[in-house]
């Protein structure tokens, strides 16, 4: 994060070399943050941080698509984007998502990532055990 | 006891080398060695004296005793067959948390994915091997061959091991660090080189174990992303502490003292 975006608060999730850049910044010119700190949509982390951080309390998505895929990409800390203050806006106009549907989708998501995360973790139990018992076996025979 | 002196005189000299690198830059003391918000100059004087007392530590400790360098530290070395054990050591570790890694990857618990660019990436991953030798080499000479071997003299095994172990698991958070949940995890790993060390009466395979695991978790780290929950898979540079990491060193502390110790 630098000086600029702690100033205005406002972060783009936004390739500056993708054609929806023309379309985000057309949207921050006529919606305010024509200073925002732009992020890479594999850098989205970044964006995280700031948010978790409160350094930034808007984040520009060119599409909903795009909020979609960092969203699934688990890299969202959704507490935070959910908190009030925390807003989440689409430079395309044809999105005409609400905020309420956006909370909606991130109510519904955490739900879902709770349930998978324990089906993970229990999987991910599983699978280890199988890991050590297979390991130990071999630096058993090594010797 | 000598050698248990000497290294509780590292952080205070560091806390003194930090206080003198913070009054340099016109910045009030701080109780705490290394956080993370000290200017680059500051963090770069603590590496330096870090460095500079394990260096001191390591050259003293036998002049001290009236033994030569390579007098005292060839002995922790022994040739013949012994040399192997480095290679077991290191492969077991390798094995151990690559098998891990495949399992947590399988289960989405961490996901794989380039993080640097080629360049950046290349340097980390040509460096790796080395990097990984000279930290467990120095760490082993350290924590064994100096503290160990030294308290082995003064005191039974019952009591010269924990507190071994303790000490090694100790030192990773003289500085302050992000996460402290991480301690039964340096327990657990400290637990695993005293033992091979005593049990082998040499670094071969410590240094091993050692440099194997920090192999396999330097060349991981530019890689991984952490999506499972901390108590299964551990966090950052650190898989081994959680449950699954320490059931882990467990284990492979069963290995080698089915290899190495009483049961051989």
């Amino acid at each position: 994060m630098n000086g600029r975006a702690l100033t205005e608060g406002v972060a783009v999730v936004c390739d500056r070399q993708d054609h929806a850049a023309a379309l985000v910044e057309a949207y921050l010119r006529t919606h305010g943050g024509t200073d925002a700190e732009w992020y890479a949509p594999c850098d989205a982390d970044e964006v995280d941080k700031a948010v978790r951080a409160g350094d930034v309390r808007r984040v520009v998505f060119p599409t909903l698509s795009a909020f979609l895929a960092a969203l699934w990409d688990e890299v969202l800390t959704v507490e935070m984007w959910q908190a009030p203050g925390v807003g989440i806006e689409f430079a395309d106009s044809e999105c005409a998502v609400a905020p309420a549907q956006v909370a909606a989708i991130l109510a519904c998501w955490q739900h879902g990532r709770h349930r998978r995360r324990r089906q993970r973790a229990m999987a991910g139990l599983i699978l280890s055990a199988l890991a050590l018992a297979a390991a130990w076996t071999v630096v058993g025979l090594a010797r | 006891m000598l050698a248990l002196g000497l290294l509780v005189l590292i952080p205070i000299l560091m806390w003194l080398g930090q206080s003198v690198a913070l009054r340099a830059a016109g910045l009030p003391l701080r109780l705490r060695v290394g956080t993370a918000d000290l200017p680059a100059p500051v963090r770069r004087a603590n590496r330096t004296v870090t460095k500079v007392m394990f260096a001191a530590v390591l050259l003293a400790y036998p002049l001290l005793r009236g033994r030569s360098l390579p007098g005292y530290y060839a002995g922790f070395f022994p040739w013949g067959a012994r040399p192997w054990e480095l290679l077991h050591g290191a492969a077991a570790g390798v094995l151990y948390l690559a098998l891990l890694y495949l399992a947590w990857m399988l289960t989405d618990n961490v996901r794989f994915g380039v993080r640097h660019d080629a360049r950046r990436l290349a340097r980390r991953l040509v460096g790796a091997p080395f990097t990984a030798l000279f930290i467990a080499l120095v760490e082993e000479l350290l924590f064994r061959g100096v503290l160990l071997a030294n308290l082995l003299e003064s005191f039974s095994p019952r009591v010269a091991l924990p507190i071994g172990i303790a000490a090694f698991a100790a030192a990773h958070y003289v500085r302050r660090v992000k996460r402290y949940w991480t301690f039964p995890g340096h327990l657990a790993l400290g637990t695993l080189l005293c033992l091979a060390f005593f049990w082998t009466r040499a670094l071969w395979l410590p240094v091993g174990l050692h440099a194997g695991g920090v192999l396999v978790l330097m060349a991981v780290r530019p890689f991984v992303r952490y999506t499972g929950p901390a108590w299964l898979v551990g966090a950052s540079i650190f898989p081994y502490a959680g449950a699954v990491g320490v059931a882990a060193l467990l284990l492979l502390t069963l290995n080698v003292w089915l290899s190495y110790g009483g049961a051989t």
